[in-house]
């Protein structure tokens, strides 16, 4: 490996651009998307019948098009996005075949698209966190391998040998998406299994895709941004790897809820690993601790609070996960909102915060136009309350219903009415997400849209300048 | 707008990020073999042993059949026989063992053919069928012919005697309430004494062997 093989960080910046201007703006487009339904859906808690002539805003639509849109249509493209710039720069080499990856991002997004007519027109699958239907699934397979294969060909052609913890965990998220995914849309979709072995299977997958994929993804931002931010090395290797075998090994088997109509080893082993994730936790949190006590640079609402809150909510939401998988607890907490609190903490939280850290951090450095940080800030100090007030008030209404549901003189309704509160707080915090998404979006596409009005200019003030020399001539 | 890479708010040095080689914190790896033996002891004692008859809330297979209705040690033989009454004999019994008077069919419930002291009638009944009326319950049935569908059962004789030995537990047990199990080597004794009469039995016949 010679010096004049090695790309400058700039021209790997821009091998990067085409590609991550497709998927971060795609991913932003998705996310006020997402918050529109997800406000639709809320709103239903304040007036039931608000949409009684309009099926598409319906619950039964709305819900399932919130949480494919937040997943599928930004988490995982701006996942993916992440980990190939991560891919490149850590590896000191040029994307391969940039322009293939977009080709594979436009076609994820077209995707995903498919998917929400899909829904839109009540042709969802029924699972959760699994809402699209299948010729949708395959798109998105196809075009995740395709952007999966170039991302993989990138890193194999990689300068510089030695491997950065971001490294493995992108790796890890590049197999372990197309493997969860495939195997549920085989087993859900086009050989369905029987009776309750769907719900083991789609639990198995949410349990895989929200608490593995999500979290390999967003650490291997984390662990980048950390040390950059703070200009400290990361503390320590060994601790990172040990987080990310014991998330591999542990939270692989999470997922199914105790109560489960299921065999009573899986569930049981279920909650087994949902409490042996407080070992990866303590060792996120003792890689941050170490990394960032003593180190100067002020938070104020810019990209290490982005990144210190996601990691904060990673570990509140593990730990409240751990929590409900005790038997005395799982009795109160199992199927009311408590785990979709948490579940919504660590989306909006930890993954859509990381995101955003990382996005703002890279997206300068492709375009070559810096992002105002007073737009950073805004968007900070909107989404990150606004994250707490969805989570939270669910969290404490899923505890309310679970206490009324195991009183046997309560009747049933009063169980659904102690949780209304929290939803109806909720709406607030979704609100709030909603701005803090447009801003995003504001951020990400102006950002793309300065980027060509520089070269427009420079392409410009070039034609101008010449023109007077060769009059000359 | 400026056009500078170069960020004021996010980047404070050139090159990539690196990572120190401190050892593993000793307490982190205690902790998870601690946590790793408590998960191990909690699944033995909710797991049920990935056994597939164990559901949440009972923890192993001798929990799940302390909750299952007990029957007096006959259960097995009362399921097969169910079965098989189903299958050869609810075509005029009627699985409820209400007969069917119109035809000539008489009911089993209560009946004292079916509640006699040993079983050594039903199973002649079974085996070679009846002709003529019969008086159940002093109510005169007029029988045509009860087929000999002890003898046409499928299998070796004493396959046949096993199903007939079912078949008379299920009827005595579900229809008489008596929980004495009907043995096979009962119905092969007493098909063995009867073994070479091809004609149904009548009611008088009957009575002569069992009063």
């Amino acid at each position: 490996m010679t010096a004049t093989s090695t790309p400058s960080p700039k021209q790997i910046d821009s091998s990067c651009r085409l590609p991550l201007f497709t998927l971060f703006s795609g991913a932003a487009v998705w996310l006020v998307m997402s918050c529109v339904f997800g406000i639709a859906a809320s709103m239903t808690f304040h007036k039931p019948d608000i949409f009684a002539e309009c099926t598409v805003g319906t619950y039964g639509r709305a819900y399932p098009a919130w949480s494919h849109l937040l997943v599928y249509g930004f988490a995982i493209p701006s996942g993916l996005g992440v980990g190939l710039w991560l891919l490149a720069r850590l590896g000191r080499v040029e994307v391969a075949k940039p322009f293939v990856i977009s080709i594979g991002a436009k076609l994820w997004h077209a995707g995903v698209l498919v998917g929400l007519v899909g829904i839109m027109n009540g042709q969802t699958s029924g699972y959760e966190w699994f809402e699209l239907p299948r010729y949708a699934a395959v798109i998105l397979l196809l075009a995740f391998m395709l952007m999966a294969i170039w991302a993989f060909v990138t890193y194999s052609r990689r300068n510089e040998e030695s491997l950065y913890p971001s490294q493995w965990f992108t790796l890890a998220s590049l197999f372990w998406f197309p493997w969860i995914f495939s195997t549920t849309i085989l087993l859900l979709q086009f050989f369905p299994v029987r009776g309750v072995v769907q719900s083991s299977v789609a639990w198995w997958f949410a349990g895989n895709l929200l608490n593995v994929w999500l979290t390999l993804s967003g650490l291997a931002a984390t662990f980048y941004l950390l040390p950059k931010l703070t200009n400290r090395p990361l503390q320590s290797h060994y601790l990172a790897l040990f987080v990310f075998w014991t998330v591999l090994i542990f939270g692989t088997w999470t997922g199914i809820p105790m109560h489960s109509p299921l065999p009573a080893w899986m569930s049981t082993l279920s909650s087994a690993a949902a409490v042996m994730m407080i070992v990866p936790m303590l060792a996120l949190a003792s890689v941050v601790f170490l990394t960032t006590i003593g180190a100067k640079t002020a938070c104020g609402g810019g990209l290490l609070c982005f990144s210190k809150f996601g990691v904060l909510s990673f570990n509140l939401a593990t730990l409240a996960a751990a929590i409900a998988a005790c038997p005395a607890i799982a009795r109160i907490t199992d199927f009311t909102w408590f785990n979709h609190g948490h579940t919504t903490l660590r989306l909006y939280g930890f993954f859509a915060m990381t995101m955003f850290a990382a996005i703002y951090y890279i997206l300068p450095k492709v375009s070559g136009v810096e992002i105002c940080p007073r737009r950073i800030k805004g968007h900070f100090w909107v989404a990150m309350p606004g994250a707490l007030l969805l989570a939270v008030p669910m969290i404490i209404g899923g505890i309310k219903q679970g206490l009324k549901l195991a009183d046997m003189s309560a009747p049933f309704l009063d169980s659904t009415k102690v949780a209304m509160l929290g939803f109806r707080i909720g709406t607030l915090g979704e609100v709030l997400i909603a701005i803090g998404a447009l801003i995003f979006l504001a951020n990400v596409l102006l950002s793309i849209i300065s980027h060509y009005r520089v070269i427009a200019k420079s392409a410009i003030a070039d034609a101008t300048a010449k023109q007077p020399t060769e009059v000359r001539l | 707008m400026n056009a500078d890479p170069k960020s004021s708010c996010s980047e404070t040095t050139e090159g990539e990020p690196t990572a120190t080689m401190t050892p593993m914190p000793v307490w982190l790896v205690a902790l998870m073999v601690s946590l790793l033996f408590l998960s191990a002891w909690y699944f033995d004692l909710y797991g049920g042993w990935f056994e597939s008859k164990v559901f949440s809330p009972y923890v192993s297979v001798a929990d799940v059949q302390r909750f299952q209705p007990k029957t007096g040690g006959i259960a097995d033989t009362v399921a097969r026989g169910k079965k098989l009454f189903a299958d050869n004999c609810a075509v005029c019994h009627m699985e409820t063992g209400v007969g069917n008077p119109a035809n000539g069919c008489p009911p089993l419930i209560d009946s004292e053919w079916v509640k006699s002291p040993t079983a050594t009638r039903i199973a002649m009944l079974i085996s070679k069928g009846l002709s003529g009326p019969i008086t159940v319950n002093g109510k005169v049935y007029n029988t045509g012919v009860m087929l000999a569908v002890g003898d046409s059962l499928p299998g070796s004789e004493a396959e046949k005697a096993e199903k007939i030995a079912a078949i008379a537990t299920y009827v005595r047990f579900q229809f008489g309430k008596i929980t004495v199990e009907t043995k096979t080597a009962q119905v092969q004794a007493v098909r063995e004494s009867i073994k070479d009469r091809t004609a149904n039995f009548t009611e008088e016949e009957l009575l002569k062997a069992e009063p």
